[in-house]
């Protein structure tokens, strides 16, 4: 599929680079066609402020947006008004899409893959934009990485980090995650890969935390940093996954009011960072 | 590269050796747990071990969906150091003698 980035040449400015720009304001009109198409489902929603949307109200936001969308990607260059418009319009789009792809289910036309094609565009161009406006780490066009940490970000990395650093050397059950046993059920040589091992991986994962503490202050880093800082954010996202108990693909959401809920907050964020350093890392 | 890892060949029982066959490689596997992200390990194995991103991508859904996967093989010496990188990137790593 073709890529599109947004490289943020100085603060504030991104620069739109695609090989195949019709492609996306394709998806984007197609879209808004298929919504307004006369022959097509009614797509009429309730959203979660508990508006009702009538299919004409949709059909002229989905026009809006993708008249906001060819716009944008016709520029080239994109202020952070800019940036956040095509964001929230493609967003607005992507939902259409997928409010259309339900509708359509079922019918004769649920084996229509224009609007699936549509979707799976109109998603990659909302990650890249969202990424690019929202990332903590972003790759800079001069190579290195930009980072733009909030102050609740510091806050939780340190306190997160603080507590690491005390358990390491501990059996403490949320740590015993971080060093298995090398041998799986052979228990010997496992102790034995473990007797040596272990100060190495403990002076490691020390090492990625103090790297993580310096970027902290720092705006930009470079890509051995943002490898060890990396480890650091998971290192602190499995001890914190594990005390929780997190069971396969949780939605940190579910747990917003619930006792743990600090933590996992804590959790979300994390994965959310990681995501976005790998995603810098990538390419 | 030097790391307690490769050491710990060194200085095994040499009994134990004995009664191993030197012959069969050792396999690095890496394991499914519900915690670490998908997109992360793909990148682990794409960074450790140059792969592909289609190669690594593949091994990444195999830890996914069928649980394990085998990520890299060789004498015991590599497989040890496989499964200090993989561990010292917090995936879940063992190694075994391929049977």
């Amino acid at each position: 599929m073709s890529d599109i980035r947004f490289e943020e040449t100085e603060p504030g400015s991104w620069r739109v680079v695609a090989e195949d720009r019709p492609a996306f304001i394709a998806a984007a009109e197609g879209t808004a066609a298929s919504v307004a198409d006369p022959t097509a489902p009614t797509v009429s929603v309730t959203d979660e402020t508990g508006i009702e949307w009538s299919p004409e109200q949709v059909a002229d936001l989905a026009a809006r947006s993708a008249v906001e969308v060819r716009m944008a990607l016709e520029s080239a260059h994109l202020d952070v008004a800019g940036l956040e418009a095509l964001i929230g319009a493609t967003a607005a789009l992507r939902l259409m899409a997928l409010w259309l792809l339900d509708a359509l289910a079922g019918t004769d036309a649920a084996g229509d893959h224009e609007v699936m094609g549509f979707l799976q565009r109109l998603a990659h161009l909302l990650d890249r934009a969202y990424r690019a406006r929202f990332a903590t780490v972003v790759a800079t066009p001069g190579g290195g990485f930009r980072l733009r940490w909030t102050d609740h970000d510091r806050e939780m990395v340190r306190e997160l980090s603080a507590e690491l650093d005390l358990l390491l050397e501990s059996d403490d059950p949320s740590v015993v995650r971080l060093f298995p046993p090398a041998y799986g059920p052979d228990v010997e040589r496992s102790r034995d890969f473990d007797a040596l091992a272990r100060t190495e991986l403990i002076e490691s994962r020390r090492a990625a935390l103090a790297v993580l503490a310096d970027a902290l202050e720092q705006t930009h880093l470079d890509a051995d940093g943002l490898a060890s800082l990396m480890r650091a954010v998971n290192d602190l996202r499995l001890v914190v996954g594990t005390r929780l108990d997190v069971a396969e693909d949780e939605d940190p959401m579910r747990h917003s009011d619930g006792p743990d809920a600090a933590a996992w907050a804590a959790y979300g964020r994390l994965s959310r960072l990681l995501s976005d350093i790998v995603d810098a890392l990538g390419d | 590269m030097s790391t307690a890892a490769t050491e710990a060949v060194e200085t095994a029982d040499p009994e134990v050796e004995v009664t191993e066959d030197l012959d069969l490689p050792w396999v690095v596997i890496v394991w499914n747990d519900p915690i670490n992200l998908m997109e992360y390990v793909a990148f682990v194995f794409r960074k450790l071990f140059g792969y592909s991103k289609a190669k690594a991508n593949k091994l990444m859904l195999d830890v996914h969906l069928k649980g394990k996967a085998v990520v890299s093989s060789g004498d015991r010496e590599k497989a040890e150091l496989d499964v200090f990188r993989l561990q010292e990137h917090g995936l879940w790593a063992t190694m075994q003698q391929d049977k």
